[in-house]
């Protein structure tokens, strides 16, 4: 892109994110989904990453345990709930 | 002295003004020198001595907006100062090259067109008494054999037709008894060349210019804002302002107003800057305040960026701020936009190539920019009661806010790519703090680009507020009855995709068909047409009311497709090449063009039908008898589908993109 | 001090070399270069660069400057004193701008008097064919996938003073 010197961010997370796709075909059946899904969170906070994370590998890699975090505490919240109603 | 033209003439500069209803010209003696500095004078002796004996070069220090350089003034014109570069091979530093000559004197004597005595170059308002007329010629000058019918609009309308000689001495006296000041006409600069052609032909004179002397314009294809764009040679008349309504940017966004305010600011005349670009019309700006401020001009630039290590580069090499949007609809959306944000920054954060590093000595750019910037502000307060300052606000709006990305800085004279970093830099941090204000005050964040941000919640005015008490930069406000960001082909959002209400009814769009330049007149016509049914809707609900509607008008499009004619499937491209290494429909309708006989350079708007695209076949419009009908559906399912996105995010708010069934199948 | 394009090919100070090859080798061979980090590097790029993105961020002594117009580029080489140099080629850098190609292949020329100067593009184009015109090297090395269905392995040599890159050595390579 004309005014970059680097692949622009979303570009860069894009192309992780195929490769991630691409590897989760190799995995066993009943793992494959968890790759294509890492390789959709890679791009949820793919721009926002950008704005300190210089490298997309980094940037994707940020995107996917944010989304992760976030999981976790939603699974340790409905257990809390479980628990003690 | 009202001065509405102005040109270089044997070895002066002639203005023309108007004063109590006469137009005079004034011929002032003018024949500025360049500037020069050598790298190495000792080594360039030689060259120094002969430009003292031809062309009284003297010794003089130069003041550049980095300090001071000593240098020679040579009285000589820029075919001199480029043998001067390449004798020495390009180890030297030249100024006030390239400045046209009208531009300086006026700067020098700090005076500038469109204004009456003694008033401010940044007042809003243009007080003018010209006479304009309209001159219209019916048929298109590419093509049309003979001088078809002439239509002069002045206090009423007259038609010349016939004959072609008896249409051309009847429109040509009728401008002379007129003796307008400014003329308006569609596609003069590809009529005028024509007009000349057959006037020569027939011994007449032509009346446009006010002295018989015309400049002439010459054609070129150059880049602007990533499009490469084709610029008719047009031939300017002297002491009258001739505007090609069709093609001028300028007047286009700004009307004559916008015209007028350009010439005042640019020092330039309104000939010219109506047939500029708006980052040609803030260089201008740029050069004028140099000039005025006794700061040579700069003709190459040849400083490079500082030395930096990879990994500070990559930090700054970064652009505006971008977050992802959701797809979707959304309701009751509050879109914030910083005004002028680029050019805000330079003035607020003290931003020039020469502050790079000194950030305590005071910045040319911001000067420069400050009075425009506060100029802004007030037309745009101004315009939301008289409508009479559009025209000017949106020329202002133009030449702030495109000018300062990346190719701004890339061909200005004062521009330097650390600057443009700077500005990205500090935009960033803004947004982000504008977003962390607006979380802070319970609204939720849906979207945002570079420098604007869509929000959920109330009080948006309690908002706006801070934000501006904080970063003490203006914002506006926009409010959306509802909004639906597009998503791209893999499901997550696009940033430039979206549509929403306004309170007004109306649906304002980005990046969808309707909007994109070269959609067939055919598709846009029914986005169109959905688009206003679904402006009836002022609630998400609402919307469910118009879908049978809109889902008709896709249904009847698709039954008239078979019979629509050639001249709506047209597609029209700026075509910045002639060559093409892949087959592709645009190469094949350039061959067609030329097969035609009609003559194609790169950055020409090109009209086409395709009519097998499989083969890659397409015609000119004026030739197209048929067209693929296959391929038009698809692209008319495509142009559906970004408004059937909208109903179906309705009705299944929890739908993932992927998930969803093709709707084409609706 | 040198630098090894690919096995067998070096490069070395004092040279200044016109390089064609695919990205990828370029940049494998900036990356695994460990005397890129005991020497000071200039990465010289235009408007755009292909190789920069795949440079490791921990290369600490490789330094950049871009030029965004020729007169940028002519000034950036002048001033260039590093052990190595070497130039991304950017086309539009000499659009309308042709009467600077020559004093451009003199400066490489100059700088690679001292520096190891590397030239680099991944395909030819007409400006580039003037900027090597004066380089001491011309190395071409064509991606395997794109030769390999038009030239058989035997017909691969290399050529000296020959071929239509005339003026410097050339050499053919196979990926």
């Amino acid at each position: 892109m004309m005014g970059r010197t680097f692949v622009s961010p979303r570009l860069g997370v894009k192309d992780v994110a195929d490769r991630w796709a691409r590897s989760a075909r190799a995995l066993r059946k009943e793992d494959q989904k968890y790759g294509k899904e890492l390789a959709d969170l890679a791009k949820e906070h793919s721009s926002e990453a950008f704005v300190a994370c210089n490298d997309p590998l980094e940037a994707a890699t940020f995107s996917v345990l944010v989304e992760i975090l976030k999981r976790q505490e939603r699974l340790n919240t409905e257990r809390n709930d479980d628990v003690d109603p | 002295m009202w001065i509405l033209d102005s040109a270089y003439r044997n070895g002066g500069i002639d203005l023309w003004t108007k004063e109590g209803g006469a137009v005079t010209r004034v011929h002032h003696p003018y024949d500025p020198p360049f500037l020069v500095h050598f790298t190495d004078p000792h080594a360039s002796h030689d060259m120094i001595d002969a430009l003292e004996e031809r062309y009284n070069a003297e010794e003089c220090t130069i003041r550049t907006v980095f300090g001071s350089l000593p240098g020679y003034r040579v009285f000589a014109d820029r075919r001199v100062a480029e043998v001067i570069e390449e004798q020495a091979q390009y180890d030297v530093q030249l100024f006030n090259v390239d400045v046209r000559r009208d531009q300086r004197f006026m700067a020098e004597h700090g005076i500038f067109p469109c204004s009456g005595n003694n008033s401010d170059r940044f007042y809003p308002e243009i007080f003018h008494d010209l006479d304009v007329i309209t001159i219209r010629i019916h048929g298109e000058p590419e093509r049309s054999a003979t001088l078809p019918e002439v239509e002069v609009v002045h206090e009423r309308i007259e038609h010349f037709s016939g004959p072609e000689g008896t249409v051309l001495s009847a429109l040509f006296s009728r401008i002379s008894s007129l003796d307008p000041d400014v003329i308006l006409m569609p596609d003069a600069d590809a009529w005028m060349p024509r007009l000349q052609r057959l006037a020569q032909d027939r011994g007449l004179v032509m009346p446009f210019s006010r002295n018989g002397k015309y400049r002439s314009m010459n054609s070129r294809s150059y880049w602007s804002y990533g499009k490469m764009e084709h610029k008719d040679a047009a031939l300017v008349p002297d002491g009258r302002i001739l505007i090609d309504t069709e093609r001028s940017f300028v007047f286009r966004e700004g009307g004559l107003e916008g015209v007028l305010m350009s010439a005042r600011l640019s020092g330039l005349s309104p000939n010219l800057v109506s047939r500029f670009t708006p980052g040609t019309l803030i260089s201008s700006y740029e050069t004028y305040e140099a000039i005025r401020w006794d700061i040579a001009v700069p003709f190459r630039k040849s400083d490079g960026e500082t030395i930096r290590r990879i990994s500070t580069l990559q930090a700054a090499d970064r652009g505006g701020m971008m977050f992802q949007p959701r797809p979707g609809v959304f309701w009751n959306v509050e879109e914030i936009d910083f005004t002028s944000m680029y050019p805000s920054i330079i003035v607020q954060e003290n931003l020039s190539p020469e502050t790079i590093g000194h950030p305590e000595q005071p910045g040319f750019l911001p000067a420069v920019l400050k009075p425009l910037l506060d100029l802004r502000i007030r037309t745009k307060q101004l315009k939301k009661t008289d409508p009479a300052f559009n025209g000017t606000d949106s020329i202002l709006k133009w030449m702030l806010v495109t000018c300062f990305g990346y190719t701004g800085y890339k061909n200005a004279k004062f521009g330097r790519i650390e600057v443009h970093e700077g500005i990205t830099r500090q935009s960033r941090e803004l947004l982000i703090k504008t977003k962390d204000i607006a979380e802070e005050m319970g609204f939720s964040v849906l979207h945002g680009i570079v420098d604007c941000l869509w929000v959920q919640g109330a009080h948006v005015s309690l908002l706006k507020a801070r934000v501006e008490q904080e970063t003490r930069l203006h914002l506006e406000c926009e409010h959306f009855d509802w909004i639906v960001f597009l998503p791209l082909a893999d499901g997550f959002g696009a940033y430039n995709r979206y549509f929403g209400r306004l309170p007004d009814g109306s649906v304002k769009v980005r990046g969808i068909a309707a909007r994109r330049h070269d959609t067939p007149e055919f598709i846009r016509a029914m986005q169109q047409e959905m688009l206003t049914e679904m402006g009836r809707a002022g609630t998400v609900a609402e919307l469910d009311a118009v879908w049978d509607t809109v889902r008709g008008i896709y249904r009847k499009t698709i039954a008239r497709l078979p019979s629509a004619s050639g001249q709506e499937m047209a597609i029209s491209r700026r075509i910045s090449r002639l060559n093409y290494a892949h087959r592709c429909i645009e190469g094949a309708a350039v061959r067609a063009y030329r097969e035609q006989g009609a003559s194609v350079a790169p950055g020409m708007k090109i009209h086409y039908v395709v009519t097998d695209a499989k083969r890659y076949q397409a015609e000119p419009v004026w030739a197209a008898k048929t067209f693929d009908q296959q391929y038009y559906r698809g692209l008319l399912d495509k142009a559906w589908e970004e408004i059937a996105f909208a109903f179906r995010k309705r009705n299944q708010p929890a739908c993932q993109p992927e998930k969803c069934a093709n709707l084409s199948a609706w | 001090m040198q630098i090894e394009i690919r096995k067998g090919m070096s490069l070395y100070p004092g040279s200044c070399n016109a390089v064609v090859a695919p990205v990828h080798m370029m940049v494998s061979a900036i990356n695994s270069n460990a005397d890129l980090q005991r020497f000071l590097f200039l990465y010289i790029g235009g408007n755009y660069s292909r190789v920069l993105s795949g440079i490791h961020r921990d290369s600490t002594n490789f330094e950049i400057r871009r030029a965004f117009t020729a007169h940028q580029l002519l000034s950036v080489l002048r001033e260039a004193s590093h052990t190595i140099v070497l130039v991304e080629h950017d086309p539009t850098l000499f659009e309308g701008a042709e009467k600077i190609l020559a004093p451009v292949a003199g400066a490489l020329k100059d700088a690679g008097r001292e520096s190891l100067v590397i030239l680099y593009t991944p395909a030819i184009d007409r400006t580039f064919a003037a900027l090597m015109r004066q380089a001491d090297r011309i190395i071409e090395i064509a991606a395997a996938e794109d030769l390999s269905s038009r030239i058989s392995p035997r017909a691969i040599r290399l050529q000296r003073n020959g071929g239509p890159l005339a003026g410097g050595q050339r050499t053919l390579d196979v990926g």
